[in-house]
């Protein structure tokens, strides 16, 4: 059974029905767009100004995450301050935003421009961007800083004490419940993140409830075939809940129709985007389950790399939807210490069927940036006896010893 | 504003008593009363709308649904009754003088196209012209949708897009705008229980199985009194009787689906008409590979009656329909739940009607209940989002003197509506929106066809509606006037007021309606409304060849469409209100007789919508000029022909301007990680779409095998393959920017057979 081809099959008829045309058109009128969220934990803030797409020149390309990356028809030059409106002691002070150095090769100015939040930022405060560009155009808008007067998260029976505190969680038995005691905020954002790559998406959902649940054994039908595991055991990820002002709301709920193209909900006079304003914290999950599978469980690694001792403990924990009947996909909690120092981390891995190999990898930050190790080791032995793995650090390969833990 | 309107409706009882009264004829001395029943041919159905008249004299009047009339003032003594009507040859038979009642066996003028009896409606239509007050209506037959050549097989609501007033705004949807309305403003009547979206395939065919049904008025403005419930138009949908002397089974194998229809008599004199359709792409597929295609749909439709008594009738009309799409995403385990996405949504319908004679009249009682659902989600908990519709309604309605120079009829109805929407994860414990409306509809109307002389046809009526939830009273007056020059030539007008207590928030904007989005008026929405302005002509050559000319002005006011700025948390702001007025013309020249049939409709439209702040813009439906040419004619190797030809003028559509990247936000990296491009639109709805044309021609041979009748046919849609633009595309990333069409149906040869036994 292959079920998703049965888009093809719905969509034959569609397709013969229609005959594609392009042509080209007149290039349309630029807009100025200005996109800045206010975190208000946060020290720098920043404003994206930049023109629409009118087909008059080609923009460039624009990253992954901006800032660093720049927009594609960013506007340089750009005369941008944010006025605080009060209340506070700020009230009446106007920040003049400094345009971000060179990012895109070529190009004088990025696009962005930054500021540092120096006046505390509290929930209520009003602020007040206005951009103006060399060529006259000014857009402006303002945002209402939202706050909470608490948040309650949890997971089963038990609830964050504080800010970046580590909740441990049974996949199979507990629940994520997250509620917030608001306080001028609009709506909630939801973000869960492999702590290690946080370019890893688990969850990003936003609601304007205000308290929402995720069950441990949540799956993603839309990842994968069949599927992906939400929360894997084995992992660490970073729970980040930020509540928002109306404009966010706004910017974030509506989109433009692709038809009609009319929808979204614009609060900028001037421009097109967005002058809104968050309060974000973050916690840390640690996500275990039952082990049953006779792979799973506690794995000694021990040797010298480097001159140094390698004592590093792996808790190994199968995904199921992940694994098929060649490897078995699983992930674990990584703690000891190496040449690199004390890790305490969660990396992927996988076990193969046919040679019964071993390959996991996980992430260590140093001063460097963030390195990758790697070990590799057949085939593997349940019983508790050792046997030999690779340990590698880019090119630097050492032979260490691993034994399931009894 | 309440108490006001509720004297109103006292008062229209008053006034009601008071017409009666006055309309009361006299007994008149040496006459007496004769009722009877014109009955078609060898199946003895009933024939509605004949002229029954007696030779020499004034007595006339015509027969209702069931075939019945009454004549009163008939002279004592041998009379000679004459008749004339829909598919029957004119006629006349002597009155026996010592029986008050006679039945009329007629003969059927009709040619058997099986499984469905093929009648024309000329007669129907001429007698209409003499004898009804009625503007903007047209009806068509089973032979007129059969024949029309559509999508894959035969379509009642592809037939009405080709009918005067009407604009089908491209290929991919049965949805149709009437005079300048919205689709969500069409009454669809499925024998008289409203039906809510009647579509299959995301809109692309309509719920009726076309073999089911037996014809359709079609009211396209200025409708009378019984009427109410949208602002522009009605289609009253007939199904058949079913077949009164034995069984038979009928059917369609089509590229589309497969369907079964069976009909026979049964125990208590009654007949019953019932089929099946379903698509088998999905089941074919699953035969023959292993690929899945998780979407059908599904219908049932059925009818039965039985007599009451020597005049009465009992019918009950029953549908139901699903369209189905489920697919697997995640298979379910011991520590996983199952996720499916799915995409269900259907009607129900369940309606009867009785016709008693009471005292000299006849009164009408209808009780039904129609629902819409439809559920679409990960299921079953992910998430999921639940919407219906429900209507149960009832009424009566009373013809105190069926056949006399008033006919009158006073009635009452209730409409209890129920429309529900929820987006709830219950995995998440959270639920995004919740929403519930329910509007009571309570109404009395009273109408009179009068027929005042020879030279004047009027019909006079009165409308009330009172909707206690949204403190909403008020009296829709409604008239009609035909004045004969000549007894083929006549002047026609209409006016009146509608109300409209439910809408739809489905951005009417967009080119294809899956289905509607339906709320009903409360305290926070209001009740639309549209007046209606109609005058013309009507003009008959020899029988067969009808003309009309149609100038029409609606005004629309509390019109609404969605509020994409609605704040989940309040009530009462999923929506913001429009105006608007249309005007234009209808003309239709169609013949009604001959070896080459059919008609020609031009319409044209201006329509103009504005928002609460005065922008004024087009709607999307503002076709200026739609033309249609349907022919149904003898073709090649021995078939029958159908040819249809439709000309629309630029719709209007909204261009783009430029783009822009909508960026979304990381509140943990404090930065933005991805983007879609949006458009950025200019003026509403500022440009156009260049005009629309589409040439469709269909075969249908018969052959007589096996003991029944085989019927194949073949049809080509667009012949001449044109590429009609159904929507344009902008990317201005590049430079120069481009513009990308995507095409309406292009050539598009389709075939199937039918077959009855």
């Amino acid at each position: 059974m292959r079920p998703r081809r049965w888009a093809l099959l719905l969509s034959l008829p569609l397709v013969g029905a229609c005959e594609l045309t392009e042509t080209t058109v007149p290039p349309g009128e630029s807009v100025v767009v200005l996109q800045s969220i206010v975190s208000r934990t946060r020290g720098e803030q920043w404003v994206f100004l930049e023109y629409s797409l009118a087909g008059a020149v080609l923009g460039g390309p624009t990253g992954s995450l901006a800032p660093p990356q720049s927009p594609r028809l960013p506007i340089t030059g750009a005369f941008v301050t944010v006025e605080h409106l009060g209340p506070g002691v700020c009230q009446g002070r106007r920040d003049t935003l400094l345009e971000a150095p060179l990012v895109t090769p070529g190009a004088l100015h990025s696009g962005i421009y930054r500021w540092n939040a120096s006046c505390p930022l509290e929930p209520g405060h009003r602020l007040r961007v206005r951009g103006e560009t060399p060529a006259g155009e000014v857009v402006t808008g303002t945002t209402t800083i939202p706050g909470a007067n608490g948040y309650a998260i949890r997971v089963g029976t038990t609830q964050a004490a504080f800010p970046l505190d580590e909740l441990g969680m049974n996949r199979l038995r507990d629940t994520l419940r997250i509620g917030v005691d608001p306080l001028l905020a609009r709506a909630m954002q939801i973000e869960v993140r492999r702590a290690e790559r946080q370019e890893d998406v688990a969850i990003y959902v936003f609601t304007d409830s205000l308290g929402i649940s995720f069950a441990g054994n949540l799956i993603n039908p839309f990842e994968s075939d069949g599927g992906e595991t939400v929360f894997r055991a084995g992992r660490y990820y970073l729970l980040t809940v930020a509540v928002t002002d109306s404009n966010y709301y706004d910017f974030i709920r509506t989109r433009s129709d692709p038809i009609t193209g009319r929808g979204f909900l614009n609060h900028l006079e001037g421009g097109v985007g967005v002058f809104g304003s968050v309060e974000a914290q973050s916690w840390l999950l640690a996500v275990r389950a039952p082990q049953s599978d006779p792979r799973e469980g506690q794995y000694h690694i021990e040797g010298n790399a480097r001159g140094a001792p390698v004592d590093l403990l792996l808790d190994v924990y199968v995904d199921e939807l992940a694994s098929d009947s060649t490897s078995t996909h699983f992930s674990a909690f990584v703690d000891g210490e190496f040449y690199l120092g004390t890790v305490r981390r969660s990396g992927d891995g996988v076990f193969l069927s046919g040679t019964q190999e071993l390959f996991f990898q996980f992430d260590v930050s140093t001063v460097d940036g963030v390195r990758q190790m790697v070990v590799r080791g057949a085939p593997v032995v349940t019983t508790g006896a050792a046997f030999p793995v690779e340990f590698s650090d880019a090119n630097d390969v050492h032979d260490l010893t691993m034994r399931r833990v009894p | 504003m309440y108490i006001t309107a509720v004297s109103c409706i006292k008062r229209l009882g008053a006034l009601v008593v008071c017409l009666l009264l006055a309309v009361e004829p006299a007994a008149a001395q040496g006459t007496r009363v004769l009722r009877g029943r014109v009955l078609a041919g060898v199946l003895a159905t009933p024939v509605s709308g004949a002229r029954v008249s007696i030779v020499g004299s004034n007595v006339q009047a015509s027969t209702d649904t069931l075939g019945a009339f009454l004549l009163r003032g008939v002279p004592l003594g041998l009379q000679r009754l004459a008749y004339a009507g829909p598919d029957i040859h004119p006629d006349t038979v002597t009155l026996p003088l010592s029986l008050d009642t006679i039945t009329i066996y007629a003969r059927q003028r009709f040619v058997v196209l099986a499984p469905v009896t093929v009648q024309d409606t000329f007669t129907g239509r001429r007698i209409g012209m003499s004898e009804a007050a009625q503007t903007s209506t047209m009806s068509i037959g089973a032979a007129d949708i059969r024949s029309t050549p559509g999508l894959l097989e035969a379509d009642v609501l592809r037939t009405v897009q080709l009918l005067p007033g009407t604009v089908a705004r491209n290929d991919y949807t049965i949805g149709y705008n009437v005079r300048g309305g919205e689709t969500d403003q069409n009454l669809i009547l499925l024998d008289g229980i409203p039906v809510f979206n009647p579509s299959h395939l995301g809109g692309l065919f309509s719920t009726f199985d076309a073999n089911a049904i037996a014809g359709a008025n079609f009211l396209t403005g200025g409708f009378p009194a019984a009427y109410s419930g949208r602002l522009s138009s009605v289609l009253d949908l007939r199904l058949r009787d079913g077949n009164a002397d034995e069984m038979q089974w009928s059917g369609q194998v089509s590229l589309l689906a497969s369907k079964l229809l069976v009909e026979g008599p049964i125990p208590g004199g009654g007949t019953a008409i019932g089929g099946a359709r379903r698509t088998y792409a999905d089941q074919i597929i699953a035969l023959v590979s292993s690929e899945v295609l998780p979407y059908y749909f599904t219908d049932l439709i059925g009818r039965v009656q039985w007599p009451l008594g020597r005049e009465g009738a009992l019918q009950v009309t029953g549908y139901w329909g699903r369209d189905d799409l489920t697919l697997n995403l995640v298979s379910g385990s011991n520590t996983r739940d199952r996720v499916d996405l799915a995409f269900n949504w259907g009607n129900r319908l369940l309606g009867a009607e009785t016709r008693l004679p009471v005292g000299s009249g006849r009164l009408t009682a209808r009780v039904g209940y129609s629902d819409f659902t439809s559920t679409l989600g990960l299921l079953p908990d992910l998430v999921r989002f639940d919407n219906w519709a429900r209507l149960a309604l009832g009424s009566l309605e009373w013809r105190p003197f069926p056949g006399h120079m008033h006919d009158v009829r006073v009635g009452a109805g209730l409409e209890r509506y129920e429309m529900f929407y929820n987006i709830a994860s219950p995995e998440l414990e959270t639920r995004f929106f919740t929403a519930r409306y329910q509007p009571t509809v309570q109404a009395a109307w009273f109408d009179d066809e009068w027929r005042a002389t020879w030279w004047l046809r009027l019909r006079p009526g009165l409308r009330a509606e009172r909707i206690p939830g949204a403190a909403f009273a008020a009296l829709a007056p409604r008239v009609a006037v035909k004045a004969f020059v000549t007894p083929t030539f006549a002047f026609t007008g209409s006016a009146g007021r509608y109300f409209q207590p439910i809408h739809s928030i489905r951005d009417q904007e967009l080119p294809i309606t899956i289905y509607e989005f339906w709320i009903g008026a409360d305290g926070n929405v209001p009740v639309g409304q549209s007046d209606h302005l109609v005058a013309g002509i009507e003009r008959w050559i020899n029988s067969e060849w009808e003309f009309t000319l149609e100038g029409y002005h609606k005004t629309f006011r509390n019109l609404i469409t969605g509020n994409r700025a609605e704040d989940p948390r309040v009530d009462g702001d999923e929506f913001v209100t429009l105006e608007g007025e249309a005007w234009g013309f209808d003309v239709l020249a169609r013949r009604h007789l001959g070896s080459v049939r059919g008609w020609v409709a031009w319409s044209v439209t201006k329509a103009t919508r504005r928002f609460a702040d005065g922008v004024a813009f087009p709607p999307a439906h503002d076709r200026r000029h739609t033309i249609n040419i349907v022919l149904q004619a003898p073709g090649p190797l021995g078939s029958e022909m159908g040819v249809r030809w439709g000309f629309g003028s630029p719709l209007p559509y909204t261009p783009f301007i430029g783009e822009w990247d909508h960026r979304q936000y990381s509140a943990t990296a404090h930065a933005f990680e991805d983007w879609s491009r949006e458009p950025i639109a200019g003026a509403i709805n500022s440009a156009r779409y260049p005009a629309y044309s589409r040439l469709d021609v269909g075969l249908r041979w018969s052959v007589e095998k096996f003991g029944g009748l085989l019927q194949p046919y073949f049809q080509l849609v667009n012949l001449y393959n044109r590429h009609n633009v159904f929507l344009y595309f902008f990317d201005y990333v590049g430079a120069p920017p481009t513009r990308t069409g995507v095409s309406q149906l292009p050539l598009l040869p389709t075939f199937g057979l039918e077959f009855v036994f």
